[in-house]
Parts: structure tokens; sequence; C-alpha cells
């Protein structure tokens, strides 16, 4: 099928469109009208073309959404205030959404994010697809917020416009240009980090591994309506995760454990003051912000047997591999046609050889 | 050419609003929460009179939403005309892309509510005239966003001009440094260009009210005027982002309190930029006895007087002291007001506020016809100073050219 992926020169849109090819699909990826595209290993390639859109304006958007069989979209903004980010994230969903209709498009594949969970007060230790959302939005960062919006106006319009929505939501997405995890704890300078909570998983899924998760869920009628959490197989502890990054870096920081409860009386002690005397004005560092530590650092235990099930999806690199190749930045190249056998590469030769002979 | 009067020369015939005063928003776009923030205060019974929010327009029903459940507006609609019908508030505000905004400003006047827009108004003073006579004839407040004229820095070089402590104002200079091509800038932003670039003088047109307000406030007549515009940085959708330029003007009443004789000579200097780092806003008045002068993105006040108490030639030794634990006292407080989220937009809530008053009261607000129509008009002038303006690059008609 031929599949219209948002933020495809993004950081995990570019691991999509790769994942798309090698499943034999043909790929619209949407890119910014004044990003580069030379980075991109399949800009030139046949089965992939370029439209130029930006989803925070309908111009040209439903042209470009037209002539495809799905949707994954991956867009989002991770930087700017709550205003800017929900334009893009927002606005651009609601874009989006209208140019499906509007050209016939009805299947989904939304990428949303652990951030729109709630981690305070008493919730589940597992982190399941049924865990509350967030309720005190305010308190949270603007990406937070911007993404729990955009999930729920998503499944206003999915009802409304008769939309196939496959809702995923990845936990913490590494790879390449991307190992440095919030999770993690506190650089306090290049030579000095406070690790926190040590012992605590890292809810993390490789770009490679995530995008797998989306492609596979184009091809899952099950997934439809549902809402899946992607995390690998293999959770490192923060610790071992922070020894892995920390040994690329140079000069090697040292790495100071704190406890996640002393750090939390901390942002308490902060939070009270505030919530006291200053009338919840105080704008600190999300380190130190308790409802924003928190949702970064909270220990949980996560599972991805519903992606597993609903998806048929199962992480295909582990750990190791994948930080290794993330940590030599190694993107995703483009990939052959199914059915293609390159020359001189080993038994594939023989089997060519054979073909032929035979 | 004259300037007109200032607002506070100005009678106005307007009929007090009964509180609670019905307030509206159209446009939810990044400045509205510094506009439904007082607003939401003063509904809450703070800090002015009282304000029933009644309703939010934006083409997003995202937008409106997050307008409805973050500063507890009544309801949001995606039609402006719409909410004027259905929630027929007394005040709008009009937060939208200058462009649209003489459109909008019509029909919510037609509607019989007060206006209050966002910076410009209007891209020419011709757009602006049949705005403010449907505003005259109904005797409704039409007003626009002056709001660094409400920041405490600023208040407080005015106190000191009002008082004369450094005499007749005989200089003002505005200089502002913003990065523009700096990414994550909407302004700069070239995969969605904004319709400010279609303003006539581009992007820069929208932020020069800022630069021209402070000025305006103490002339009453130009008398020559020199800009140069140009694009720095070569960027294609930028018309210009930089502006250097001149005005020669005659001074107003609040220029002249220490003479009490107007009409002299004031010299302003208007310098817009982006290159330039950290991001400033300057402000700097000089008087016949003294100058003052702040930066409204970091703030601190300086101030050097001719006349200190003492012995005349201990006068410096006393303005550095002065000074110096002044810029003391700023570091201070700005660490504060960065922890407590105090932003160059606390005078737009000031103006919010008062300008509410003055409705609940029937008086003039703070920011009159009279200061539109002169910051209008000095723009039109700026513009006109363009290369090629008023032969096709899209310059306003400009009535009454500099002598």
């Amino acid at each position: 099928m031929r599949v219209f992926v948002t933020g495809a020169n993004g950081f995990l849109g570019r691991f999509v469109v790769s994942a798309l090819l090698e499943q034999g699909h043909e790929v619209t990826a949407a890119v910014r009208p004044a990003s580069s595209i030379d980075r991109l290993p399949w800009a030139d390639d046949e089965r992939v073309s370029i439209a130029r859109v930006d989803l925070r304006s309908r111009d040209g958007l439903a042209e470009a959404v037209a002539m495809n069989d799905a949707v994954i979209h991956v867009a989002a903004a991770k930087s700017g205030d709550v205003y800017a980010q929900m334009a893009s994230t927002v606005v651009g969903t609601e874009n989006l959404v209208a140019a499906m209709a509007e050209s016939g498009v009805s299947r989904l594949v939304h990428v949303s994010s652990f951030s729109v969970y709630k981690y305070h007060g008493r919730i589940p230790g597992l982190l399941t697809e049924d865990a509350p959302l967030e309720d005190d939005e305010w308190r949270r960062d603007e990406y937070a917020v911007a993404k729990l919006r955009q999930e729920s106006r998503l499944r206003e319009l999915a009802g409304e416009c008769d939309l196939k929505v496959t809702y995923v939501r990845p936990g913490f997405i590494y790879g390449p240009d991307n190992i440095e995890l919030a999770c993690l704890g506190c650089p306090i300078s290049s030579r000095v980090w406070f690790g926190i909570g040590w012992f605590a998983r890292v809810p993390a899924t490789y770009a490679a591994n995530c995008a797998d998760a989306l492609v596979a869920a184009l091809d899952a009628e099950e997934s439809i309506g549902e809402t899946v959490n992607i995390v690998d197989d293999e959770l490192p502890t923060r610790r071992a995760y922070s020894k892995k990054l920390r040994a690329t870096l140079s000069p090697k920081p040292i790495e100071l454990p704190v406890p996640y409860a002393v750090w939390r009386f901390g942002c308490w002690m902060i939070d009270a003051f505030d919530r006291l005397f200053l009338g919840r004005q105080l704008k600190v560092p999300s380190i130190v912000a308790l409802r924003k530590f928190e949702a970064r650092c909270r220990p949980q235990k996560y599972t991805n047997e519903k992606a597993k099930r609903v998806l048929g999806w199962t992480p295909r690199v582990g750990f190791d591999e994948a930080f290794a190749a993330s940590a030599r930045g190694e993107w995703p190249g483009v990939p052959a046609k199914p059915g293609f056998v390159p020359i001189g590469s080993g038994p594939e030769r023989d089997a060519v050889a054979s073909r032929a002979a035979g | 050419m004259t300037l007109t009067t200032a607002s506070d020369a100005v009678t106005v015939n307007r009929e007090a609003v009964t509180a609670p005063i019905r307030s509206a928003v159209i446009g939810a776009g990044g400045i509205s929460a510094q506009h439904l923030s007082p607003l939401s205060e003063m509904a809450a019974g703070k800090g002015g009179p009282r304000v029933e929010l009644v309703g939010v327009a934006d083409l997003s029903p995202a937008m409106g939403k997050l307008a409805v459940d973050r500063f507890g507006a009544a309801k949001a609609f995606t039609d402006f005309r719409e909410m004027l019908d259905e929630a027929k508030p007394d005040v709008v505000h009009i937060l939208t892309p200058p462009h649209t905004h003489a459109v909008i400003a019509m029909a919510c006047l037609e509607a019989g509510c007060h206006v209050f827009a966002e910076k410009p108004v209007t891209g020419t003073l011709a757009e602006f005239e049949p705005l403010a006579a449907a505003a005259r004839e109904r005797g409704l407040l039409l007003t626009e966003s002056h709001n660094y004229l409400f920041n405490e820095p600023v208040r407080r070089i005015h106190s000191m001009v009002a008082a004369g402590e450094i005499g007749d104002v005989v200089e003002i200079e505005t200089r502002m440094q913003l990065g523009l091509h700096e990414p994550g800038n909407p302004i700069g932003d070239a995969n969605l260009v904004s319709p400010l670039h279609k303003m006539p003088a581009g992007a820069v047109h929208d932020l020069l009210t800022h630069l021209i307000y402070p000025v305006t406030r103490w002339m009453e007549g130009v008398e020559n005027v020199h800009a140069s515009w140009t694009n720095s940085a070569g960027k294609a959708h930028f018309r210009y982002d930089d502006l250097d330029a001149v005005v020669i003007g005659r001074a107003g009443d609040r220029a002249s309190v220490a003479s009490g004789e107007p009409g002299h000579q004031v010299n302003a200097r208007i310098r817009f930029g982006v290159a330039g780092r950290p991001e400033e806003y300057i402000y700097r008045v000089v008087g016949t006895k003294g100058w003052v002068e702040t930066n409204l993105f970091q703030p601190y006040l300086r101030r050097v007087l001719v006349e200190r108490p003492g012995p005349e030639k201990l006068a410096s030794l006393v303005n550095h002291a002065w000074n110096g634990m002044s810029l003391v006292r700023s570091s201070v407080t700005g660490f504060a007001d960065k922890l407590m989220q105090r932003t160059p937009y606390h005078g737009l809530h000031g103006m919010v506020r008062e300008t509410y008053r003055a409705l609940a009261a029937g008086r003039a607000a703070p920011v009159e016809e009279a200061d539109i129509r002169r910051s209008l008009g000095l723009i039109d002038l700026l513009v006109a100073q363009q290369a090629g303006a008023g032969a096709g690059r899209g310059g306003p008609a400009c009535e009454g050219d500099a002598a």
C-alpha cells in the first residue's frame, strides 16, 4: 500500500519510511517546505514521493494525502511554548484529519506518547494501556499538554470522521543523535551527573523497533480503535543505560547516585513552598518541578504484551546492538525491494546461481 | 505634519459599562494568554472591575478549548460572528493576524462592542479611519495594545519626566534587537510564511508599533523623517529585517513639563535589528537636565541627572552610585521575575486592567484614538521611506507628508 508519513524526515519518521520500504510499501513522505532532504537516503528512491507540506496549514494537504491508502502520523513539536506546540501538534492533527476526510483516506496509525499518562498519586505499578491519563496537565511540560490534547482531539475526530485509528504510545525512543534520555537524571556539568533511581527500568524502545511496530499496526486489522504501548523486550536499568551512555562521552562524566525518593522529597519541598507562599507562580527547571520530575523519573514496570498480541510485533533488535548502533550514529539506509538480491552477497549469490542454472 | 493631540487632552463621551463586563477574545494563539490571564483574574475578582469571560473564537476547536480549559472562558466558537450574536460581549479583544483586524473590528463595532486590538490595529492610518469613525459614532472604545508603556520601568521613566526631573524631553531612542532568524521564531519560519510578511513593510511593520508609540508620546508634529530599510540577512521571505530611522519633530505638552512651553525640537532615533545579542529593547529619554534609560527585556533603570543634592562636582559620583545600586537591585529583581514568570508582557496585563477600569468608570482609556492615530501616522511616514514605496512596493498612501 502507499502510506503518507508525517514528520518523515524527523528522528522517528526516517526509521518509519525505511521500515515501510522494507515491508514492500510505497511512501509519500511529508516534509516541511524549507526542510533540507539532502541527508535522506531515500529522497531519490522511486518508491518515495516527497510532499512539501506544513501541517499547520491546510494548503495542499488534501492533495498530498489523496492517493494514499493510509497515514502514519509521526509529526509533533518537541520544543517551543505551549501555543507553538499546540499549533504544530494539535492543530496539525486537526488539519491532517480534515485532509484525510476530504480525500477519503480513513486508516491512521497515530504516534502518541507515554507522556499522556498520569505519574502522580495512586497509580498501578505496572504501566499498561489502561493506566489513568494525566489529570493535572498544567503542571506538566508543554510537550505533555500538547500530546495529551492531540490524542484526545483525535479520538473526537475519529468518531466524527469515521477514521480507523490505532493509537500507539511509545516510551522513550532512542537512536542516532538521541541517546540521552530524560529519565536518567540530571547532569550538573559535563563532568558530573546525578543518576536518579539507578535500579528503575528505562521504558525505552529503539527507533527501528518502534518503526516496525507502527508498520505492523497498519496491517493489523484488530488494532483499529486500540491503544498499544511500545517498549522493547530488554529494558535496561537506568544505571546500565547510563553506564553505556557515559562510555560514549569524552571526558566520561562521573555519576552520583541519588535515590528517587530523596530527590522527589526535594521537589516536594519546592512545590509546597510554591503552593503555600507563591501562589503557584514559581517556574523552576523540570528536573526539580514535582509533577514534571515524577513524569520523567517515577520508577514503574512496563509491558509490551498488548503490542505483541494486537500488532503481531516483536522488537527485532536487542538493547546492546541497538545502543551500539545508536552510539555510532547509524541511520537507516534504503532497504532493497523485497526479492531483490544484492550482487555478491554470499548465500544469496548461490541462490541466484542455482535459480539461473535451474 | 501634525500628529494630533494626546489622549489626556481628549474628552470622551462614553457610557460606563456596567460590571460584570462581558468580555470575549477572537484568536486563541500565543498572545491570547497575555490577554486572557488578566481577564480570568478579574473574572475571579482580582485586580480590576468584575469581568465575565463569555467566549473565545478561533478557527481551531482545539485552540478554543485550550482557552476554555485554561482560563475559564464560557464557550469556544469557530465563527466569531456567531460568538458576537450568541455571547453578546461588551468588549472584544482582537488577537488575530493584523491583516484581518479591519474586517473583524468593524464587525465588532457594528455589533456594539468596544474593541481592544493587538498592535497594529491596522496596517495604515487610512485603514484605521473608518474604524475610528464607527467607534466615535457609537460611543465605543477602539484601543490598541501599547503594552510596553505599562511596564514598570517605563512607568518610572514617565513619572520622572512628569516630575520634571530630567527637564524637557529633547531626544528619544527606541532600539530593539530580536532574533527573528533564530530557529523556532515564528516570524522567521520559512516553512509556514507568516502573514505578517504581507504587511506594507513586511514583518518589521508588525513590530514597529512598539518602537513608535514611546516616541509619539512626546511628539506632537513631525518635521523630517529619514528611514533606511534593509534586508540584512537576505532571507527570501523577508521584505526587510532591519530599520534605522531618524525622526525630527516638535514637542507636545508631555515633553515640556519643565518649561511649560511645547513646540521645541525633539529628535528620535528608531532602530530595529536582528543580528545583535542579547535581544533587547532599549528605551532612552534625554532631557535638558538629564537622561534615563531602561532595557525592557532585561529590566534596569539608569539615570544621570545634572542636578544632584550636594556639591555640583560630586554630581557624577552620585549618579554612578545611584546607578550602581539600581543595577544591583535590578539583578535581584530580574532573577526573581524569571522564577515567578513575570515577563515583559506584564505591561499588557496592566494595560488590560486599566482599560477595563476606564470602561467601568466611563472615562478615557489609557490608549485612545488620538494615541493610535499619532502612532499610525508616524509608521506611515516611515513605511513611505521604503525604496520604491508608492511605486508598486505596497507602501501606504501617505497623507500629509513630512515638510
